[in-house]
């Protein structure tokens, strides 16, 4: 029989889990070339809601967890054509050309184009999974070797059991994104294309955009954006970038080895200094944690 | 970013065969074989000199000699004895143009034979048979001039329409240039539609001006956009 058993309810164990969910997020960075375009990108998420439900099995499931994807900044680096006059037949015969104006390029080599793409907070996905408590023995590392239990709490480095939430498994769904985002991929390259042509006169610039028909479409056909943007970008961020396995990973990792749900210094301190008094504290071995459908109970003994 | 765009191709606004620029483009027919030393001026400087090669083995019937590229590489290697040589097939023609930078180039031909050489051509004073061929960018109202039959016409350029596809300009329009002028003198193109003026005349140069810019739909000369005011609703009384 456990000298000490303590019991959360299951209200109690979500305000436990919605401290260490708002310390979730993470960000990332990097580059690819796709081909057509390169991709740079700097993304970051962070938690918000999801309901918790104690099981019967000894785990906790957590549901319609808001992944909230912020920052979303994507920056393209696109090769727009080159655009040249004349190369039109000055002497045509019925075997061919037999004179041709040569070509004078008015964009002399391919010119690049870099797209920037905000969408923060604009792509969402939801996460769910199964956990069980893992327990764990946690001796800080500022703890040096020649410390007192008592000078450890004085320095504020005492040991702890620590009690993770360990995944068994974990779902994300398909990104979610706001429909706000085509317009704003428009209006990006629209913007784009002016600082390109920003010191060209109104007519000059009137004449390469006629001459590029429209602009938005020969971008949007230059990065593969199908009629469906929301899929296309689902697809760059999912599999060019690969963010939901970055999500999923990150998570299992906050979870079960960096942010505990709940911690107990040992040995549990009793009474505090009293005059000459030293504090009392009691030993904890063997500490387990339990969940059942109403709550979750925490065992120990006591001893070294 | 990086934009590598062809600056003078939208300044220029005056085309003239005698004075070579990034927009015009001269085309010059050599029907008989032998061997030819081009001398480039630019500015009325002789700025290089190179050498053609006209044989009935060439099968190319066309040797294009961008005369820009052809100065920058005398400026480049600081010297004017690497000559540049071109060659061409018998009864095909030598095009000069300018494929960027300032212009203002003309060219002198001289055919050597035996020891001698006699002037076939010069770019000033184009030849029967000649194109002089111009891509006009600005839209507007353009004047062309013939100096030695003292013809004129006018050439309009329209503003270009931006809609969802791309504009390609239509087949270029031909005018033959006579001891009568032009024909036709009057001409409705699109922007970056090609002009090629055919000479049928002994000596021609001719000369593609600006008169009028057009600014586009909805905006006139001088016409400025309107100004947006904010008032102060309290102000200092």
């Amino acid at each position: 029989m456990d000298h000490f058993t303590v019991a959360t309810s299951e209200k109690t164990f979500r305000k436990l889990f919605e401290k260490v969910r708002d310390n979730v997020s993470e960000s990332t960075s990097g580059n690819v070339d796709l081909g057509p375009f390169s991709l740079s990108w700097n993304l970051g998420f962070r938690l918000e809601d999801g309901s918790i439900d104690l099981q019967g099995d000894n785990s906790v499931l957590i549901s319609e967890l808001d992944v909230v994807y912020d920052p979303v900044q994507l920056t393209f680096g696109i090769d727009i054509p080159e655009i040249c006059i004349g190369g039109f037949c000055i002497i045509p015969t019925p075997f061919g050309c037999a004179l041709r104006a040569p070509r004078i390029c008015v964009f002399s080599a391919d010119p690049d184009i870099s797209l920037p793409l905000d969408i923060s907070g604009l792509v969402e996905s939801e996460l769910s999974g199964s956990f069980r408590i893992k327990t764990r023995y946690f001796v800080d590392p500022a703890r040096t070797a020649g410390m007192t239990d008592l000078d450890a709490e004085d320095a504020g480095v005492p040991n702890k059991w620590q009690f993770l939430l360990d995944p068994i498994w974990l779902d994300i769904d398909p990104l979610d994104i706001s429909d706000t985002v085509g317009n704003i991929l428009d209006q990006a390259i629209e913007n784009a294309v002016d600082t390109l042509l920003g010191w060209l006169p109104g007519w000059a610039k009137d004449l390469i955009k006629a001459i590029l028909g429209s602009i938005v479409d020969l971008i949007r056909e230059i990065l593969d954006i199908a009629d469906d943007i929301d899929e296309w970008l689902s697809n760059l961020l999912g599999v060019s970038i690969g963010i939901l396995d970055f999500v999923l990973t990150a998570v299992a990792g906050f979870l079960a080895k960096r942010f505990p749900i709940f911690e107990v210094e040992d040995p549990y301190p009793v009474l505090d200094y009293n005059g000459s008094l030293i504090p009392v504290k009691i030993p904890l071995i063997g500490m387990d944690a339990k969940i059942t459908e109403d709550e979750m109970i925490l065992t120990s003994n006591v001893g070294v | 970013m990086k934009a590598l765009i062809n600056t003078y191709a939208f300044r220029q606004t005056s085309i003239d065969s005698a004075n070579l620029g990034v927009l015009g483009v001269v085309a010059h027919p050599i029907s008989n074989d032998g061997e030819f030393e081009g001398s480039v001026f630019q500015n009325a400087v002789q700025a290089k000199t190179f050498h053609l090669t006209v044989s009935e083995q060439m099968k190319n019937k066309q040797a294009d000699v961008d005369l820009f590229t052809l100065v920058a590489q005398c400026q480049r290697q600081r010297t004017r004895y690497e000559e540049p040589s071109y060659s061409m097939a018998e009864n095909g023609y030598v095009v000069f143009f300018v494929s960027q930078g300032p212009g203002g180039f003309h060219v002198l031909l001289k055919e050597q034979r035996k020891q001698k050489s006699r002037r076939v051509f010069d770019s000033r004073k184009l030849q029967k048979g000649d194109f002089f061929i111009v891509s006009l960018l600005r839209p507007g109202i353009y004047e062309m001039a013939e100096k030695y039959a003292k013809a004129e016409g006018k050439i309009t350029i329209a503003y270009p329409k931006i809609e969802k596809q791309p504009y390609v300009p239509k087949p270029p329009e031909t005018v033959i240039v006579s001891e009568a002028g032009f024909k036709p003198s009057n001409l409705k193109l699109g922007a970056a539609q090609g002009v090629i003026f055919t000479i049928e005349t002994s000596k021609a140069a001719v000369k593609v001006n600006l008169k009028e810019p057009s600014n586009g739909p909805g905006r006139k000369k001088g016409q400025t956009r309107d100004k947006v005011r904010w008032r102060n609703p309290s102000p200092i009384k």
